[in-house]
């Protein structure tokens, strides 16, 4: 055989992909969504926390549901989110009861509440005691995976199985479909997922949903020197949607908005209850911020905004020398130090901030100019100072780029104030 | 770039990833660990690809990065070597698909994104951060080693 040959012979084999191919991108963003949940896990004693004081808070909510044996239940496990409390007491959950088992474990989707863009996932596990870290695909009923959304959980699960456990499913690019099936894997301890997924039909009531109420603002303002267009609010039973518009002459990028609402009483509204706080791409000017649900709000409301982060539009990457720690460029405000340590042969950065702001990306250039991830991210505290560990991927060496999240920081001393129609 | 993009893109693209990889590692289980390592950090960073003409000469290039990884590691463990240049020899005396995988990691690359991956000059050019002549002047040196007859009409193409 001659190279000609040789060479359309390896080409008909290079033409029979291996069916373990199918799904890559799946896998890398179930891997990705791993990772977040691992981070969230971490919160569980601050949800604890807002359970207690919101079943405090809300005696006559609690009262409400107490007659009701599955509404009780399920009023405890949303307590502490003020806008699912509202939901529920309103009711839009919806009951499902469907259980599976796999690999000795069961697993009962008790309710679900959705409205356009969101869905609360409630279950329990019974079997092996957890905790369990959970994992969810969507497919249509035909089998076709759907994209456009993103999965979070605030626990994995509970040692006894009678908790009543939750996750969010956050539609980003489509509103959330009348019919689904939803793919469930559970595994323990960083073990393997389970076998086989648990697969759960569900058909969402129209009954028990509500359509989003907008509220149309289109105002301008000046905010540190750059303009931001208030453009919309989006109310759904589940939470609030603001959306804003950058002026293209801007400076900066906008990247954090510190925000709140209060009603004609007084009462005040200033919490970010679910699991996503903001999307958008703030490179393309436009921004959304997720935060408690209004639906249920009857008075006439005003948002008032208290500050901002920012990223300069013309802002450099930091670029640091791991042998030496030199490093040029500007810091993100707030960041007092940046060096390099080592730990177990590899090399370590250290970013000592004054601000509870991670203020580099968790994507850095290596000396080649190609991108890579940080294998892991750490914060500590110690009195006012925040010290980050940024965990260079393994054979990094060299001078590494890194990517400011913000450059400013901004808290007004008079906020911005908005009334709403 | 949205998340719904790269997800169908990345799953268009596994095609010219996995013969990529395949040509670089040489073995099947190391290339699909490869392509899936290299779409897990294209995911990681798709919302900071600027210009998405460029996506798949993109993900190439996190691609060849995760294979020099690979190949480095490898490197250590078995101490698998590239020929040089002048040893002809040694390259007639191989299969194709070994030979490729021993040639100098400069040739390598541009021979296997020209003629196994399917990219053009320009997209090579791009992918590995080259000018055009140097990837011109490779191509043709890696084909002479390989004693391959290959042309695709493009400028620089033998």
């Amino acid at each position: 055989m001659n190279r000609l040959q040789e060479y359309e012979t390896l080409m008909t084999e290079l033409a029979d992909l291996p069916p373990q191919l199918s799904g890559t991108a799946r896998r890398a963003r179930a891997r990705r969504r791993g990772r977040r949940l691992g981070f969230s896990l971490g919160s569980l004693g601050s949800v604890c926390a807002a359970f207690v004081l919101a079943v405090n808070l809300m005696p006559a909510f609690a009262q409400a549901c107490a007659g009701v044996p599955i509404l009780r239940e399920l009023a405890a496990a949303v307590a502490f989110s003020p806008s699912l409390s509202a939901t529920v007491a309103h009711g839009y959950a919806q009951p499902v009861g469907q259980s599976q088992t796999v690999d000795g474990v069961t697993v009962t989707v008790e309710y679900v509440v959705a409205d356009a863009q969101q869905m609360e996932v409630f279950y329990r596990t019974d079997g092996e005691a957890g905790p369990y870290e959970v994992d969810c695909d969507l497919e249509d009923l035909e089998g076709n995976p759907l994209t456009g959304y993103t999965v979070s959980a605030f626990t994995a699960g509970s040692d006894s199985g009678d908790d009543l456990l939750h996750f969010t499913v956050h539609f980003t690019e489509m509103d959330v479909p009348d019919t689904l099936v939803l793919q469930l894997r559970l595994r323990k301890d960083d073990g393997p997922w389970s076998a086989a997924p648990y697969t759960f039909s569900i058909r969402i009531d129209p009954e028990k949903t509500a359509k989003a109420q907008v509220l149309s603002v289109g105002q301008w303002v000046e905010l540190d020197g750059q303009r931001l267009k208030v453009d919309r609010l989006e109310l759904t039973p589940t939470r609030t949607a603001l959306y804003l518009e950058g002026d293209p002459d801007n400076t900066a990028w906008l990247q954090d908005l510190t925000f709140r609402f209060t009603g004609a009483d007084g009462t005040v509204y200033e919490r970010v209850d679910g699991a996503v706080g903001g999307v958008g791409q703030p490179e393309g000017g436009v921004y959304t911020y997720y935060f408690q649900s209004l639906y249920f709000a009857e008075e006439a409301l005003t948002l008032w905004i208290d500050g901002a982060a920012w990223l300069q539009k013309d802002a450099g990457p930091v670029t640091l020398d791991l042998a030496d720690g030199t490093y040029t460029g500007t810091l993100p405000q707030g960041v007092t130090c940046l060096s390099v340590d080592e730990e177990e042969g590899q090399p370590v950065i250290w970013v000592e901030s004054i601000l509870h702001r991670t203020p580099f990306a968790l994507t850095y250039r290596d000396e080649t100019g190609a991108e890579r991830t940080f294998s892991k991210l750490s914060e500590l505290q110690s009195g006012e100072t925040r010290r980050f560990r940024y965990f260079l991927e393994e054979g990094t060496a060299g001078i590494v780029a890194l990517l400011p999240v913000y450059t400013s920081l901004s808290h007004l001393e008079e906020p911005l104030s908005i009334p709403l129609q | 770039m949205t998340e719904w993009e790269y997800l169908n893109r990345a799953e268009a693209a596994r095609e010219k990833l996995y013969r990529t990889a395949l040509m670089t590692l040489g073995s099947q289980s190391a290339a699909i660990d490869a392509v899936d390592e290299a779409v897990y950090k294209g995911y990681c960073g798709h919302r900071k690809l600027r210009q998405p003409e460029y996506f798949d000469t993109w993900l190439i290039r996190i691609l060849l990065n995760v294979c020099r990884d690979e190949l480095r590691r490898r490197k250590r463990e078995l101490a698998v070597e590239a020929l040089p240049e002048t040893a002809q020899e040694a390259f007639d005396a191989l299969p194709l698909k070994e030979a490729v995988r021993r040639l100098p990691e400069a040739l390598r690359q541009v021979v296997v994104l020209r003629f196994f991956t399917g990219l053009t000059l320009e997209e090579t050019a791009d992918a590995l951060h080259l000018p055009r002549g140097t990837v011109s002047t490779r191509q043709r040196k890696a084909l002479t080693l390989l004693k391959l007859e290959l042309s695709d009409g493009e400028e620089g193409t033998p």
